[in-house]
């Protein structure tokens, strides 16, 4: 069984003298146990209404909400579910340590386990001991985000929604958030992320989901590379002779691949796919040219904003009509990303 | 009854300075006058006072913070959670006044003029009602507007019913009267005692008003905060 089913949801919010403004038009959407799902899309896509509506914070006009088979306001859904929110409206006037046992009786863990739980969840996202006893009204936005995330791990939570999880949080926060996010996936908790960090998104979800207009306008694996092109940047040593650039676009075609141009101390080369640009680092490589890191110049999911945003799809225009963000595979080497359009009905 | 909600609500609101301040506002001038006068009728005053303070904002500052949000993805029904509130600022008032009550009756045993034991249990009993109406009442403008928005609401309205008894008298309009004494009914909403011990049967209108009111009032915060819709992103 999915574990979460979303069918042909649409949800309208009142505009005053009886219009309504769409903010979600007919989205579906279908998520596997273990999967950790990435939300992307420009501001007022739809993200936050289609996260609002899977956490029973607002009622669709239309469509079909299944969480593990049972409706999102179901006790037992609830009680299996964390949230971690965007804007962190934790109660002020408690101690971090107190709300997060607070947050534990309210979800119905054993109260046995309650000092230990919550002294584990403290560690666990790398929240003091000392500032736990502080109340969270003085907290920083870093601590604050830390605390959230702990509450929402509480009880080791099934479903997970993340929403804009590592805003405000200091590096070492970000490593802590992607072990804990790869641990709770491991286990078969089911992630969503509603996230503008796209480099973050790519790094941790399986999938990525583009909502633009409240539509899903696209879905692809971050994981399955090999059909994408890109623009491969190659930084070259400055210790050895520079490698002339006529060499440079010569190895590049030797490779199937094109010398887009040189500054120093890079080169940039546009790539088919993952066994193009395996094949061009071992031509450069083999060519004695003395490279010393490959770096995707643009990320794939960052691509993919640029080009779903900039298209102009008619507001809320039939589904039919609706394009894709791409919709013509396949690439060439100027092509760097594609997305495939969902399938028909958007399911996943 | 969520005794984990409750007993945070009871933290969070007997740590408000504000609201402690206001308490020992309510409570200390009457005691004064129980201590020179003697008159344990003179706590009568406090329940409805003390269940407004304590129930405002139950709802609609959880709504405004967004804390509401992270409550309700715990295994919390939406009515529970009304109903716990309600519960909450009950427990709140009606602690204070035992505990004022309490206090009262030791001045009145130092002044060696021990009170009657039925005005008093007329008097708790008064409390309890005037407290569970107060309360409901308070709770149903709470899930209507956002932080205490439900005090000025509370306010406005016995204003304006004032301002029809007085429009009432003028006309002599017995309907307008009967309207005003009605709003006034539903925004004080108590029973009296006053027939205990009396031998006399108590009123069923007085009882069937009471409760009809405390149910709607209730029933009106559910129905409320059923339709609330809860993300930022409605806004």
């Amino acid at each position: 069984m999915s574990a979460i089913v979303v069918e042909d949801l649409v949800k309208s919010y009142p505009r005053g003298l009886g219009a309504r403004t769409v903010a979600l038009d007919g989205v579906s959407l279908t998520i596997e146990p273990g999967e950790t799902v990435g939300i992307i899309g420009p501001n007022g896509a739809g993200k936050t209404t289609l996260l609002g509506c899977l956490l029973g914070f607002l009622r669709p006009d239309s469509g079909r909400i299944t969480i593990d088979g049972h409706d999102v306001d179901d006790l037992a859904v609830r009680a299996a579910t964390g949230y971690l929110p965007e804007r962190l409206v934790l109660d002020r006037w408690m101690s971090g340590r107190a709300l997060l046992q607070y947050h534990h009786a309210l979800a119905g863990l054993p109260v046995d386990s309650r000092r230990t739980d919550c002294e584990a969840l403290l560690d666990r996202v790398g929240l003091d001991r000392a500032a736990a006893d502080r109340r969270v009204g003085r907290y920083s936005r870093g601590m604050l985000q830390r605390l959230a995330l702990a509450q929402a791990l509480l009880g080791e939570p099934r479903f997970l929604y993340l929403d804009e999880p590592i805003s405000g949080v200091d590096p070492a926060g970000i490593v802590v958030f992607r072990d804990i996010l790869s641990r709770l996936s491991a286990s078969g908790a089911t992630i969503l992320i509603n996230s503008h960090q796209l480099a973050e998104v790519e790094r941790v979800c399986h999938r990525v989901v583009f909502v633009k207009q409240g539509r899903i306008e696209a879905m692809d694996t971050t994981r399955a590379g090999s059909a994408h092109a890109r623009v491969l940047r190659v930084r070259l040593s400055t210790e050895q002779p520079v490698t002339p650039a006529e060499q440079l676009s010569a190895i590049a075609a030797g490779a199937a691949a094109t010398f887009r141009g040189w500054s120093a101390p890079d080169a940039r080369f546009a790539v088919t796919d993952d066994s193009g640009a395996t094949r061009l680092i071992a031509a450069l490589v083999r060519a004695g040219v003395a490279v010393i890191e490959v770096i995707p110049e643009e990320g794939r999911l960052e691509r993919l904003f640029t080009e779903g945003s900039a298209a102009t799809t008619p507001a809320h225009a039939p589904a039919a009509a609706a394009p894709a963000v791409a919709p013509a595979p396949p690439a060439g080497p100027d092509d760097e990303t594609r997305f495939m359009p969902p399938p028909a009905g958007g399911g996943a | 009854m969520n005794p984990t909600l409750i007993r945070a609500f009871l933290l969070q609101r007997f740590t408000s300075p504000m609201r402690l301040g206001l308490t020992s506002l309510f409570t200390f001038f009457p005691l004064v006058g129980v201590a020179i006068s003697g008159e344990l009728a003179l706590l009568g005053g406090i329940a409805g006072p003390l269940a407004v303070l304590f129930a405002a904002g139950a709802i609609g500052q959880d709504v405004s913070s967004g804390t509401l949000q992270l409550l309700l993805v715990r295994p919390v029904t939406r009515p529970g959670y009304v109903l716990n509130r309600w519960l909450g600022a009950m427990f709140a008032a009606l602690g204070v006044v035992l505990v004022t009550t309490l206090c009262a009756v030791l001045l009145l045993y130092l002044r060696s003029t021990p009170p009657d034991a039925l005005a008093l249990s007329r008097l708790v009993l008064d409390s309890v009602t005037t407290i569970a109406g107060h309360a409901a009442v308070m709770l149903m403008l709470s899930s209507l507007v956002g932080g205490v928005g439900d005090v000025a609401l509370y306010a406005a309205s016995l204003f304006v019913a004032q301002m029809l008894v007085v429009l009432a008298t003028w006309q002599q309009w017995a309907w307008l009267m009967r309207v005003s004494t009605e709003i006034q009914g539903v925004l004080g909403a108590k029973l009296s005692w006053a027939w205990l011990g009396t031998g006399m049967a108590p009123s069923a209108f007085d009882i069937v008003s009471w409760a009809s009111t405390l149910t709607l009032a209730l029933a009106v915060a559910i129905a409320a905060m059923n339709r609330k819709e809860l993300s930022y992103a409605s806004g």
